[in-house]
């Protein structure tokens, strides 16, 4: 032979090579042909290449599935023919013999033929195949060969149930092939990255079915460890839809089979420095032989120690794969592929929200959701997701003056207005969902955009009205409390009372169509005591308690309505109340100031003040533990909605003093405070519970006033200065104790400043008043009294005060007038003074 | 009927007349005696319901007697060292919950003290550990931009190292997700009770795969009557049934337990359980409730994640679309080749998309201008 020949044939053969590797078929089987006719003693070896080109050819249009078989079967005779002829002594002295047993198994597959296959596997001597360092063509077939070899095992298993032996040794040759063909896949896939492999239906099989076969005979940490191992190998551009799939997978194995005790952690990767290498370097990917695929090695690696942490690694792993792969095209032809990627970013989006809601860890599945609105166009789960994830994010109740404020600018109010603005976006997408436009009324309640809430309840309503939904006591009752909250903010007359009548209608057909609803019946209560129709607000209450004795908005009420003055002397009851309500709620601090007030007038000052006292204490206690309540953000303390979302439930009074203005008095209080405090350092400002407990220093102070302890009242007042000292209560208080004791410029001044940050504090005007007619400026007097009235009508100290001004004044019919209406209102008093009360 | 009762005397007596070193083997061979778990299983529901029917002439005096004496066995129980016991007693506590919630609800508190005392006990036994000291479960939350066994953060693209990702890296170790500590209760009232019984529900998650598949069934039962019962009216009974108060991690925990037991054998049982969760989720508005309902709803529906009826856990073999060709992902723009840039402009805003294609060498920019 010539050498240029020689040189021609080397040429060809770096030609075909190349084409292999890139599964250019057509282009292997031309040169194949060329070289057949120019070199005829290559010919096994060009025999073997049409075969094998042929072979891959027809697969890559037909992969080796059932419904292919009858056609494999037709069209690869001829490829059979050339791998045959490969097969043959010359082949064999070629050195292409085994590879075309290999490829000859491959065939047999593909036509069905399981026992040839496995014939042809065992001439190829693949069981005794040493592990070294192979060509990047050639792990592919040694790969697609185990894998078909695992799977004709599997298809034979079927029918021969010989003995038991029998069959587990199968299984287990079964394994190792599916075991060794993974390992080779992932090894291919990794060495191949350059020309854009794919694994192909057979090897991606093999690699899934390993675990699956571990589960079905109960080895689920053998399954676990599998996946561990595909998943610990490095990257590759062509592995990335299949370790979203493995990720997923084994996620959902960890969470639906193993827990607590039953786990195993994984060990991380020793690496063993690369003998007779000069760099020093640490190698991020290490390899544990030569058919083992690349593993992740870096330093500093984050090794999962229990399920917890590997679920979540898993999901937020595949959550960002899943993501960076979302096909943003819009275009019909890849509608398809958007449709799936979109789904296994859901799939894996969906897990994480399951294993992290558990946990507190919304923010995860709300940072995921935000991610996903990028590709998800209008996706209406997603969005109804992320509306979920964002309104259990809002301030969940409303305390307008206990913990965290709603004020602009402050993390809860940034909070409200996210959920509020996704709600918007996600609605129109679940047109029918009335669920969902109830969460979103309720945020903004708790936001206090209350005409926003009713309009999105009373969608809810008319949806639920229309399919006659399981909700529609619920969707009257949201709709209702939103027309009472309005009426209560509300100062005009007509709408004020339009808004109860609409209120009251609503609430009476929520407890029709569903009687068993407490919060129902709650709400029906309260709206009747807000209209002053005390026995009918009994009997709903009454009704709230037998729905659920333990309610703890249903004592609340019970313990107001039977203290209020019409009640008599069945104050006893109230009393009962209170304590029943101290039973089931003892860390609850709104038992202890009703037990207190009533216990000034029914039993003695002293039990009184030893309540407030106990007051005091629980208050300084739970400091602490509300600090630990709101670090693993735990449980909601009461039955949330019946017991905060009105806080100030006993008073038909101080109606007037409205949502939007008691954030006015905070932000006033707080920027005296600020102010106050870049002077003295030392002021505890922003202490935890300052406010409550402020509070209950407050009520000591009124508890000692009404029993004459003016000294002692005086100083819890400094008590309570000392923790809020710009709150007006702490200044209308202060100005009591200064009239008790007849300095009545000096409580002037203090009514007057309390007015100054709160401008509707209703006691404070009334007191104002009280305060101008000892000092006998009485037009000023009959000013303050009046506009008392104005902003509340149906307080009756009010109208008493000013029939007194009145008189004074010599205005005879004005006073006797304004008398008839306090003697007329004096019966819906209550006697458990309200403005100790939180609001 | 009496069978049964006849069992559970039988039991009661035999683990009465135990000496010490019988105990052991007693155990082992208890963990898997159904008959006695199904007629103690028995035993808590019919007591539910003669509790409905509290009106009926005589009372089953024996039965309240045998309650009590079996809460006792399954306390003692709890508090040997045999872990066999201990999994055979904590088996019965959604049920127990159940039946506990059910009369507290009913306001019938006397008959199910001695349940009370034993989910106090257990409880309390929970949340210390072996010292005494308060239990904490707690876990590191892993962040992507630390490189980890199963991922480099580099090559997740730069869109994961986001601020949160970094910050959470920085306090991985320091803060950790955690359940507990929680204080031990003297008395279970209106204030703790939720909490309490979601504790004990988070007990029991722990330990799901190790309890008995029987157990699975009856905590979907539990969980389902807990979310229902009082929503639907019998057909004559003119009072319902007062509903029981749920809280939301109550709920949570439920959803766990009846998510593991849909691909553990009781598919149709636990979808119901989540179903009724869900609607009850609703019913009081609890949208980190309805998100994780909806999430495995959903989730059932969605054809990628493993489905139920898919093979051992829901696992089966998910081959990549064939529809991906070489030729289409080219002009296919996905999230990894998409980039926006924005520049500082006055009167434009430039955004700068580069397609990035496969192939390397081969790639466009074009440049907007909006």
């Amino acid at each position: 032979m010539t050498s240029r020949s020689k040189n021609a044939v080397r040429i060809y053969e770096t030609e075909i090579d190349k084409s292999r590797e890139e599964s250019n078929w057509k282009k292997v089987v031309d040169l194949a042909q060329q070289l057949k006719a120019r070199s005829p003693q290559h010919e096994s070896l060009a025999h073997f290449l049409i075969g094998e080109g042929k072979l891959e050819a027809f697969l890559e249009e037909w992969p080796p599935t059932k419904e292919n078989i009858e056609r494999a079967q037709r069209e690869l005779s001829e490829a059979r023919g050339y791998l045959t002829l490969a097969t043959d002594d010359a082949g064999k002295r070629a050195g292409v013999a085994l590879d075309a047993h290999l490829l000859l198994g491959k065939l047999n597959y593909a036509c069905g033929a399981y026992d040839d296959a496995l014939k042809h596997y065992k001439l190829a001597e693949l069981n005794t195949l040493t592990e070294k360092e192979l060509p990047v063509r050639s792990i592919r077939i040694v790969a697609e060969s185990y894998a078909i070899k695992g799977l004709c095992l599997e298809e034979n298993a079927v029918p021969g149930s010989t003995s038991r032996y029998k069959q587990a040794e199968k299984e287990a040759e079964t394994i190792r092939s599916f075991e060794l063909a993974s390992d080779l896949t992932l090894l291919y896939l990794q060495r191949a990255q350059a020309a854009g492999a794919r694994a192909g239906p057979t090897l991606e099989t093999a690699l899934q079915r390993v675990p699956i076969l571990h589960i079905r005979a109960g080895r689920l940490q053998n399954a676990i460890d599998r996946y561990r191992s595909m998943l610990t190998a490095v990257e590759s551009a062509s592995t990335q839809a299949l370790r979203l799939t493995l990720t997923r997978q084994l996620a959902e194995v960890l969470m639906r089979g193993v827990t607590g005790q039953v786990y195993k952690a994984p060990v991380q990767l020793t690496v063993v420095p690369q003998q007779g290498t000069l760099t020093r370097r640490r190698e991020d990917h290490v390899s544990e032989g030569p058919w083992k695929p690349k593993k992740y090695a870096g330093i500093n690696q984050f090794v999962p120690r229990n399920e917890y942490e590997e679920v979540v690694l898993l999901l937020l792993v595949g959550e960002a794969m899943a993501v960076r792969d979302a096909v943003l095209s819009q275009s019909a032809e890849f509608e398809a592929a958007r449709k799936h990627s979109l789904e296994n970013a859901v799939a894996v989006i969906d897990l994480l929200a399951l294993a992290a809601a558990r946990w507190g860890q919304l923010c995860l599945v709300l940072e995921s959701l935000e991610r996903a609105m990028k590709f998800s166009f209008g996706c209406a789960h997603v969005w109804r997701q992320r509306a979920l994830a964002t309104a259990a994010a809002a301030p969940a109740n409303p305390r307008p003056l206990h913990h965290e404020h709603l004020v602009p600018g402050s993390n809860a109010w940034s909070a409200g207005i996210r959920a509020h603005s996704v709600m918007k976006r996600a609605t129109p997408l679940s047109p029918d969902d009335a669920p969902l436009r109830l969460v979103a009324a309720n945020t903004c309640y708790n936001m206090g955009w209350i005409e926003d809430g009713i309009v999105l309840a009373e969608e809810a309503l008319a949806l639920q009205e229309r399919d006659e939904g399981p909700l529609l006591a619920r969707a009257c009752l949201y709709a209702g409390i939103g027309h009472q909250m309005k009426a209560q903010k509300t100062n005009s007359r007509i709408e004020k009372e339009s808004e109860n009548e609409t209120s009251l209608k609503l609430l009476l057909r929520s407890v029709q169509i569903d009687d068993n609803d407490h919060l129902a019946f709650y709400y029906l209560a309260l709206q009747y005591m807000y209209l002053g129709m005390l026995n009918e607000a009994m009997d709903a209450t009454r009704s709230c308690l037998a729905a659920r004795a333990e309610c703890g908005g249903g004592l609340r009420l019970a313990t107001a309505l039977w203290s209020c003055a019409c009640a008599g002397p069945r104050a006893t009851r109230a009393l009962a109340a209170a304590r029943l309500a101290r039973h089931h709620y003892p860390t609850a601090d709104w038992p202890l100031w009703a037990l207190a007030a009533l216990q000034l007038t029914w039993e003695s000052g002293e039990a009184a003040l030893a309540t407030g006292k106990e007051l005091l204490t629980l208050l300084n206690g739970a400091e602490a533990e509300a600090e630990a309540d709101a670090e693993h953000n735990g449980y909601t303390e009461l039955d949330a909605l019946s017991d905060s979302q009105h806080a100030d439930t006993h008073s038909n009074r101080d109606a007037a003093s409205i949502r939007a203005e008691s954030a006015g008095v905070y932000r006033v209080e707080r920027a005296l405070s600020d102010a106050a405090s870049s002077a003295a350092t030392t002021r505890a400002r922003h202490r935890p519970r300052a406010q409550p407990r402020a509070q209950a220093w407050l009520l000591l102070a009124d508890l000692c006033l009404r029993l004459g302890r003016v000294s002692a009242a005086a100083g819890c007042v400094s008590e309570a200065a000392a923790l809020t000292p710009f709150s007006h209560l702490v200044l209308y208080t202060r100005g009591r104790v200064h009239a008790a004791s007849g300095e009545w410029e000096e409580a002037r001044t203090c009514f007057q400043n309390a007015l100054a940050i709160h401008p509707t504090h209703l006691d404070s005007i009334v007191q104002l008043g009280a305060a101008y007619y000892n000092l006998g400026w009485l037009r000023l007097a009959e000013k303050s009294l009046r506009e008392a009235a104005a902003l509340e009508p149906s307080r009756a100290d009010t109208w008493r005060r000013l029939s007194l001004v009145l008189a004074a004044l010599g205005e005879c019919g004005a006073a006797a007038d304004a008398a008839a209406a306090a003697l007329h209102l004096q019966p819906h008093a209550p006697s458990v003074p309200h403005h100790h009360l939180p609001l | 009927m009496s069978e049964w009762k006849q069992l559970i005397s039988e039991w009661i007596a035999e683990y009465s007349s135990l000496q010490e070193n019988e105990i052991k083997s007693f155990a082992a061979e208890h963990e898997h005696n159904h008959e006695i778990a199904t007629a103690l299983f028995n035993l808590f529901y019919c007591e539910e319901e003669t509790e409905v029917n509290s009106h009926s002439k005589n009372p089953p005096e024996n039965s309240e007697e045998m309650l009590d004496q079996v809460c006792t066995q399954l306390f003692s129980f709890y508090r040997s060292k045999e872990v066999e016991l201990q999994r055979f007693t904590l088996q019965f506590v959604p049920t127990l919950i159940y039946n506990y919630l059910s009369s507290v609800a009913r306001g019938n508190l006397k008959s199910c003290r001695c349940i009370e005392t034993l989910l106090i006990g257990l409880y309390n036994f929970e949340v210390v550990d072996e010292n005494g000291k308060p239990k904490v479960v707690s876990f590191r939350l892993p962040s992507l931009a630390q490189p980890s066994i199963y991922h480099e953060p580099l090559s997740l693209g730069p869109q994961f190292l986001t601020e949160n990702a970094l910050r959470r890296w920085e306090e991985c170790n320091t803060k950790l997700v955690s359940w507990g500590p929680l204080s031990q209760v003297e008395v279970i009232n209106a204030q703790n009770r939720l909490k309490v019984m979601s504790a004990l529900y988070f007990i029991y998650n722990r330990q799901l795969s190790l309890l008995p598949k029987l157990a699975l069934r009856h905590f979907c039962i539990a969980a389902s009557r807990i979310v229902t019962q009082g929503f639907h009216k019998k057909i004559g009974g003119n009072k319902s049934t007062p509903r029981i108060p749920v809280s939301p991690n109550f709920l949570l925990e439920m959803i766990e337990g009846a998510y593991f037991a849909m691909f553990n054998e009781f598919y149709t049982l636990a979808l119901q359980a989540v179903k009724d969760i869900d609607k009850r989720a609703q019913y009081e508005l609890f949208p980190e409730v309805m998100l994780v309902t909806s999430a495995v709803i959903n989730s059932l529906k969605n054809n990628s994640s493993g489905q139920p009826c898919d093979g051992p856990m829901g696992i089966s073999v998910a081959l990549s679309p064939a529809t991906t060709t070489v030729t289409m992902s080219k002009s296919m723009i996905t999230n990894a080749s998409f980039r926006t840039k924005k520049l500082p402009g006055k009167m434009y805003i430039h955004i700068l998309i580069f397609f990035t294609c496969n192939l390397p060498g081969f790639s466009l920019s074009y440049s907007v201008f909006l």
